[in-house]
């Protein structure tokens, strides 16, 4: 009998420090050059201009929507960065005098050797994505794409998740293409 | 025996299979007869009340919320000035585990569930609601009010993006 009720509260005992560590928030990974934030990756973030952005990846830019076309605003580079290839989102800004630069507004990567600050990679499952950014606004869905010249209808294989931060200012996009994700984002929020 | 037992199967499904008819339906449309957009005479037939204005017409505000029964359930409703037809009904929302979505979703439902039912569409996750945003016009949108991941209660309600833009 005696065996019995200790062997209960041993059980007990056991499967309340499981139903613990069940409750526990994903821990943070320690961060490195790698890791995308909704402020940028390592040393690339949002906010620089081209001039700092040329010196530090060691590479001249050559914006040619904004060549083409003297109305665009925006134009995308692609760079190298620590071994991963990125897409970088700039946009046009009014300088003084006059003058214009062109500012980092947001970057994209396929790279497996990119992560968040919670190990969160290509190939993970958008299941991982939810419980570490529990207390963050997110917008999840399918991606939209062009069926024809003035019709779009949702993807059926594409979608991606927003997680914003509190000031709807910044975020980090998951994209996915069959639940599994594709590409890490960052870039600033849109306004209206 | 086994007689009465196979008696006992089919009246309690029979009693659940019933329970289910009586169900309210929360759509982007609206709840049930409740639809968005309709007017102060209209929504006053349907709750079979007299609505009395605090603000609408009254003062500056143009928006105003006030508590009645549909069909013996409690609900919250949401009017908006509209010159025309004095108010119109703008948002409506309710505690009770009556009305529920075409898919079954209402209160009790949790988290997961809501984003695996709905996972074609787009969601807005908020510390305190879930949005389910119409695919096809973004426009109208189910809310479901969270509590430790679990729905309290259910509405349905112009985006508030949109409603802003309007």
């Amino acid at each position: 009998m005696r065996n019995l009720l200790l062997y209960l509260v041993v059980t007990l005992v056991l499967f309340s420090c499981t139903q613990k560590d069940k409750k526990q928030p994903e821990k943070k990974v320690e961060k490195s050059e790698y890791t995308i934030t909704k402020d940028g990756i390592g040393e690339l973030q949002i906010g620089m201009r081209d001039t700092e952005l040329e010196k530090l990846l060691n590479q001249r830019f050559t914006f040619r929507m904004i060549v083409d076309s003297p109305g665009y605003w925006q134009d995308t580079v692609k760079a190298k960065y620590k071994d991963m290839d990125v897409s970088l989102y700039f946009e046009r800004q009014s300088g003084d005098s006059d003058s214009t630069y062109m500012q980092l507004s947001g970057m994209e990567t396929s790279s497996t050797l990119c992560k968040t600050e919670y190990g969160i990679g290509i190939g993970d499952d958008r299941s991982a994505i939810l419980q570490p950014y529990d207390d963050r606004p997110i917008n999840m869905g399918p991606e939209y794409e062009q069926v024809n010249d003035t019709t779009w209808a949702p993807s059926k294989t594409k979608y991606s998740v927003n997680v914003k931060d509190e000031k709807w200012d910044r975020e980090i996009v998951f994209h996915l293409v069959d639940k599994k994700i594709t590409s890490l984002a960052a870039g600033m929020i849109m306004g209206d | 025996m086994k007689k009465i037992t196979l008696l006992i199967c089919f009246a309690t499904v029979a009693f659940f299979a019933s329970a289910q008819g009586t169900g309210h339906t929360v759509s982007f449309d609206g709840m049930d007869e409740l639809k968005i957009g309709i007017g102060k005479a209209e929504l006053e037939k349907l709750l079979k009340i007299k609505i009395v204005f605090k603000h609408i017409g009254i003062d500056e505000r143009y928006t105003e919320t006030i508590k009645a029964t549909y069909k013996g359930i409690d609900m919250e409703i949401d009017l908006m000035r509209s010159d025309e037809i004095v108010a119109r009904l703008d948002g409506m929302r309710t505690t009770s585990p009556l009305f529920k979505t075409a898919e079954g979703i209402g209160v009790g439902a949790d988290q997961q569930t809501i984003i695996n039912t709905y996972e074609k569409q787009l969601l807005i996750i908020d510390k305190e609601t879930i949005t389910l945003a119409d695919a096809d016009n973004l426009h109208s949108s189910i809310v479901f009010w969270m509590k430790n991941k679990k729905v309290v209660a259910i509405g349905s309600e112009p985006t508030a993006a949109f409603r802003d833009r309007e």
